[in-house]
């Protein structure tokens, strides 16, 4: 049974969910397998139709082109000759063609490398692999070069299996890649977004130009406008809930975004009725949200909470929880002094630990000298609801009343605020200088960026890149000479052949049978 | 003006290394094994410069220098194994270093036929030498 329930959801998501990835893949592995070579040749054209489908279809269904510029034109340019030449390289009979579509596909990454500001990058690999093409096309000319097919270069191992498996990597790849990075959901709330962004703008030139838009007109304009940014709030708690089942708590800029706007629609429909509507007000708000949303489609996505260090203190979390049922239970109940007694220090002995180990964790994962709000307010909840438990006991010790209400409401603000610290914590960053440019560990939030949403980069790039490797890299560049002069000497040892001695009259001498020899 | 979005720079990657996977899986020529695993190489550089690019640090472009490094190493020692390889049978296929497998695998052959090469005959043909060739009409005709 769960066998076939396994066999049916992976077959829907294959087939249903994913067919625009398994039609791609399918459509390669065809056109590699009909192209590879073999003794008796398949004809041409359906290898090629089948790769010109399957580059259309990756292109159209996978990675679609948005809005086109010269940096996508370029892009398009370049990984389409990447991939033709990587597949001409690999189903090509001529190893010296092979050779050639080589240095293409290194030439097409590298025209990549430079839209991706690594110039330096771009010409050391042209040199080193402009060096490295030419000793093996000489090689090929030296070694290879036969008039009539060959078994090395005529035939191919197990095509059919090795293509199969090749194309499964390829697709299990790519849907890896396009669920972590593309979210349909998020790209239709933002087109959604500009488009209400657009119908807002022109309302405002109206007014500018002295015609001011009807009731209706804006009664409609912020009623739609609210509706889609409430699906896109909606969309984004469910992504954002915690796992404790709280309400989440903007803490990135699209959250933040989205909050503010929906204040900012609730106030101008209030206004709506006073003839007092604000529109640039709602085109702020609505230009915010697309601005975080963009930048959220461009960056990984956080998932901080559920992994590493912060997975670790979810059970500690949870005592909390429990501890605050068990405090209702008390108050709710008529419970003995004992059970009193007994459940507040119960209580108190989870908090004691629960701080001790957030303690390790913040010592852990936080920079030394850095405070974070979130951290401030939690280790404050920490400390008031541990001073009242301490007197609650004694009251319960001496048998008077015991203000249950009050315990449970601060191991709630703790529950709370320990949920929200936890999303704080990430690993150390002090491995690298500044050098390396901001640390990896950094929320996508925090760093600073270009106005169409990416990171700055220094504009010396080989100069940062030289300081780089010799300030942090500095112990991997040594080895890395090791390593090549390790090479160096194995393909000289590799090589090199014991020379036979000749026969010198010096030889006869010694040897006068000619045994040496 | 719209930047490129970083997956699309990630599937080239993909595609790359998945052909460069299949190419050294499949083909038999030891040259062309040497270049698949060069193009797989490439595409982990080009992710890693992307990765670089969207994060807005070096450590990635950093990381690819090494990997360049590592490929020439690679290269150098490849190419010297290859030479010693081709000596030794005095041809490129893998497939002629079967006595390499497992003793329970049994060896795959090769069925089907090459293509033949075209039949050239054993010795050229000589006229004898040292005769005059009889002049044709139109040569006669040009002069």
């Amino acid at each position: 049974m769960f066998l076939l329930n396994f066999l049916s959801s992976g077959l829907k998501l294959v087939f249903v969910d994913q067919w625009p990835l398994t039609l791609a893949a399918v459509v390669g592995l065809l056109a590699i397998y009909l192209l590879l070579p073999r003794p008796r040749r398949l004809p041409l054209v359906w290898g090629i139709a089948a790769g010109i489908a399957a580059l259309f279809a990756v292109v159209v269904l996978v990675i679609p082109p948005t809005r086109l510029s010269v940096e996508g034109v370029i892009f398009y340019v370049c990984a389409v000759t990447a991939i033709l030449a990587g597949g001409l390289l690999v189903t090509q009979r001529n190893p010296a063609r092979a050779a050639l579509s080589f240095a293409l596909v290194v030439l097409a990454t590298c025209g990549m490398f430079v839209l991706q500001a690594a110039p330096f990058l771009m010409a050391a690999t042209i040199i080193v692999y402009a060096g490295a093409i030419i000793v093996t096309f000489l090689f090929v000319l030296m070694l290879a070069q036969q008039e009539f097919p060959s078994d090395a270069d005529a035939r191919s191992r197990e095509p059919l299996l090795a293509t199969a498996t090749g194309f499964v990597l390829l697709g299990t790849l790519l849907y890896l890649i396009t669920t972590t990075y593309q979210h349909p959901t998020l790209q239709s709330h933002l087109d959604e977004v500009t488009a209400g962004l657009q119908s807002i703008q022109t309302l405002v030139q109206q007014q500018e130009l002295g015609q001011s838009p009807s009731q209706e007109d804006l009664d409609r304009a912020i009623k739609e406008n609210m509706a889609k940014v409430t699906a896109f709030e909606e969309w984004w708690k469910e992504q954002h809930k915690t796992s404790e089942g709280d309400p989440p708590i903007p803490t990135d800029p699209l959250g933040q975004a989205l909050y503010d706007a929906e204040g900012a629609f609730e106030r101008q429909k209030a206004n709506l009725g006073r003839d007092d509507v604000s529109l640039v007000d709602l085109e702020a708000a609505l230009d915010k949200i697309r601005a975080a949303a963009e930048i959220h489609l461009g960056t990984l996505r956080p998932h901080v909470a559920t992994s590493g260090e912060s997975g670790r203190l979810r059970p500690w979390i949870e005592s909390i929880c429990q501890a605050t049922t068990r405090i209702r239970k008390l108050r709710e109940g008529t419970p003995t002094t004992e059970d009193r007694v007994l459940g507040l220090s119960e209580t108190k002995k989870q908090l004691d630990d629960f701080q001790e180990v957030w303690q390790g964790s913040v010592q852990k994962m936080t920079e030394p000298n850095r405070t974070l709000p979130e951290t401030v307010r939690l280790s404050q909840a920490l400390t008031q609801a541990r001073t009242r438990l301490t007197e609650q006991l004694d009251r319960a010790r001496g048998d008077k009343p015991v203000e249950f209400k009050e315990i449970e409401s601060d191991l709630d603000q703790v529950r709370t605020a320990a949920v929200v610290a936890r999303g704080t914590l990430r690993p150390r960053t002090d491995f690298l200088s500044d050098l390396s440019g901001p640390p990896a560990s950094l929320m996508p939030g925090e760093i600073r960026r270009d106005e169409y949403g990416r990171p700055h980069l220094p504009a010396q790039n080989s100069a940062y890149l030289g300081r780089s490797l010799f300030g942090d890299y500095l112990l991997a560049v040594e080895m890395g000479g090791m390593l090549l002069l390790v090479a160096t000497v194995g393909a000289i040892a590799i090589a090199y052949r014991k020379p036979t001695p000749r026969a010198t009259p010096a030889n006869v001498m010694a040897d006068p049978a000619g045994r040496t020899a | 003006m719209n930047p490129v979005p970083l997956q699309h720079f990630l599937v080239v990657g993909a595609i790359l290394f998945a052909l460069g996977a299949i190419g050294f899986m499949t083909r038999r020529n030891l040259i062309i094994m040497f270049l698949c695993a060069e193009m797989m190489l490439q595409g982990v550089a080009l992710n890693l410069v992307a990765f670089a690019r969207y994060r807005g640090n070096l450590q990635g472009q950093s990381f690819v220098l090494f990997i360049i490094t590592v490929a020439a190493c690679e290269a150098a020692l490849a190419l010297a194994l290859i030479l010693v390889l081709y000596k030794r049978k005095n041809s490129l296929d893998v497939s002629l270093w079967q006595e390499l497998r497992e003793e329970s695998e049994e060896p795959t052959l090769d069925e089907e036929p090459l293509e033949s090469p075209p039949e050239t005959s054993a010795m050229p043909h000589l006229p004898p030498a040292g005769r005059e060739p009889q002049k044709k009409r139109e040569e006669t005709s040009h002069v």
